[in-house]
């Protein structure tokens, strides 16, 4: 019986391929090592929007809306949630049994989470958003996500703008709690001598007190000094 | 000839990989891991019945993926008392069961206030568990407001209402599970320590015999709203 020769010019072939093969993974680990380590102390200059009306209207209402335990106060999210009513700050404690889900008021500390977790989504583009006075915030992924739907098409009749959203759309153009955030995002920030960048908390006390920049009317109620933060952000107590 | 054998071998390996592929979706190892996490059943309550596993996440197995027979699209478990305990009492597995187990809560009447497809009414099972079939409530739209309540022996109703609403989960006790803590207030219980940090539990709360000796007294599944 003969045995069946092979080409010559086969295992030429094959070994070509190997080579070429062994080369790409050499180049792309060679890429990989040239990426730059990690360094700590390296951050990211930011124009955030104002902290005091996220903590004093949108906080609340966000909480309410978005961080039930089931959704963005679960831990595994990406804009994750911290409140009273659902996941809690994690304290240093051993089990987590110091700050309860569902007994403690929302504590300065969540809120500050809260607000830098919306930031920490889209640093740059949310920087961009509000140096542009809130141009265009449906760049914005914190945005577009909750006015989209569970299978990402827009309802009947409705405008496409939304993004697919797992939980479903849970807000709309003309929600108050969306006109405020919108209003957030145009409110003029105070810009300082860092580079842009906004300094990180100190630990301020959550007095409850209205923005610093609010004034109140000769009818007792407060300004926020922007007509569609006043219309919008100052429903939103009674409006979850 | 060697290369027909070649383009043999690459189909096979082609063939074989796509098998491995379909099996992860079938053997999903996350699920069957938080399946098997169930551990066995809770002695006392007859195994595979409606009164089975009081307390646990009912729709780990009552979903598409099984090994339950039925899928609910809403399921939980009502206890009578809240449970409380330390930081390092928490972190003994041992200590969590003694201090935190409860009686459940027989013909608790569960009210669920959906965003699309109404309102309904169930109550509980001697073993505490109510549940809702999918075909039970077709159009059931999350999220969902909740409210428990329980009429007492002297004719006063015990009513607890879930302060925020459920956005999406069907099973209770996938939140609602012990010991209260950061991420989850506890189990969903009825009554709460007092301000002298006892338990008043009214004469209700006792070990039920369940399944009920004699036939069909179970409460009907539904109440009234």
């Amino acid at each position: 019986m003969k045995r069946p020769r092979v080409p010559v010019r086969l295992i030429g072939t094959i070994i070509g391929a190997m080579a070429t093969f062994v080369a790409i993974m050499s180049a792309i680990g060679t890429q990989a090592s040239c990426a730059s380590s990690y360094d700590p102390n390296k951050t990211t200059a930011i124009v955030a929007p104002d902290y005091e009306i996220y903590k004093n209207y949108l906080d609340d209402f966000l909480d309410r809306r978005c961080g039930t335990l089931d959704c963005h106060g679960a831990p595994g999210r990406a804009y994750r949630m911290f409140g009273s009513k659902g996941l809690r700050l994690p304290t240093g404690t051993l089990f987590d049994v110091a700050l309860v889900s569902g007994v403690q008021p929302t504590t300065e500390a969540e809120k500050r989470a809260n607000y830098e977790g919306i930031i920490a989504l889209e640093p740059e583009e949310m920087s961009r958003v509000v140096a542009r006075n809130g141009e265009n915030p449906l760049t914005l992924l914190f945005l577009r996500k909750p006015l989209g739907t569970e299978t990402g098409q827009a309802p009947q009749g409705a405008r496409a703008i939304g993004e697919r959203h797992k939980g479903g759309q849970v807000l709309d153009e003309s929600d108050p709690g969306y006109r405020c955030i919108v209003a957030w995002l145009q409110y003029p920030v105070k810009l300082l001598p860092l580079d842009g960048a906004i300094p990180r908390d100190t630990g301020t006390p959550d007095t409850g007190a209205a923005p610093s920049d609010a004034a109140v009317t000769g009818d007792g109620s407060v300004t926020l000094g922007s007509p569609d933060l006043d219309k919008y952000c100052t429903q939103l107590p009674a409006y979850r | 000839m060697v290369r027909k054998y070649l383009l043999h071998i690459a189909l096979c390996i082609g063939a074989a990989a796509s098998s491995f592929g379909t099996s992860s979706c079938i053997n999903d190892p996350v699920h069957t891991s938080a399946v098997n996490a169930l551990g066995d059943e809770t002695p006392g309550y007859p195994e595979e019945s409606q009164y089975h596993r009081p307390g646990q996440p009912c729709t780990t197995c009552h979903w598409s993926q099984g090994p339950g027979s039925n899928k609910f699209v809403l399921a939980g478990t009502v206890f009578w008392g809240q449970c409380n305990i330390s930081d390092q009492e928490a972190l003994n597995p041992a200590t969590v069961k003694a201090k935190c187990d409860r009686q459940p809560v027989d013909r608790a009447e569960v009210r669920v206030q959906a965003s699309k497809g109404g309102a309904k009414c169930f109550y509980t099972n001697c073993a505490g568990n109510f549940f809702v079939r999918e075909d039970e409530w077709n159009g059931l739209t999350y999220p969902l407001l909740v409210s428990v309540s329980k009429k007492l022996s002297t004719g006063q109703y015990k009513v607890a209402k879930m302060s925020g609403h459920i956005g999406r989960e069907p099973a209770c006790s996938n939140c609602h599970d012990n010991p209260a803590r950061s991420v989850s207030p506890g189990q969903v219980y009825l009554f709460e320590y007092n301000e002298q940090g006892v338990l008043a539990l009214p004469a209700e709360a006792k070990a039920l015999k369940c399944p009920p000796e004699a036939p069909n007294t179970d409460p009907p599944k539904e109440c009234d709203l």
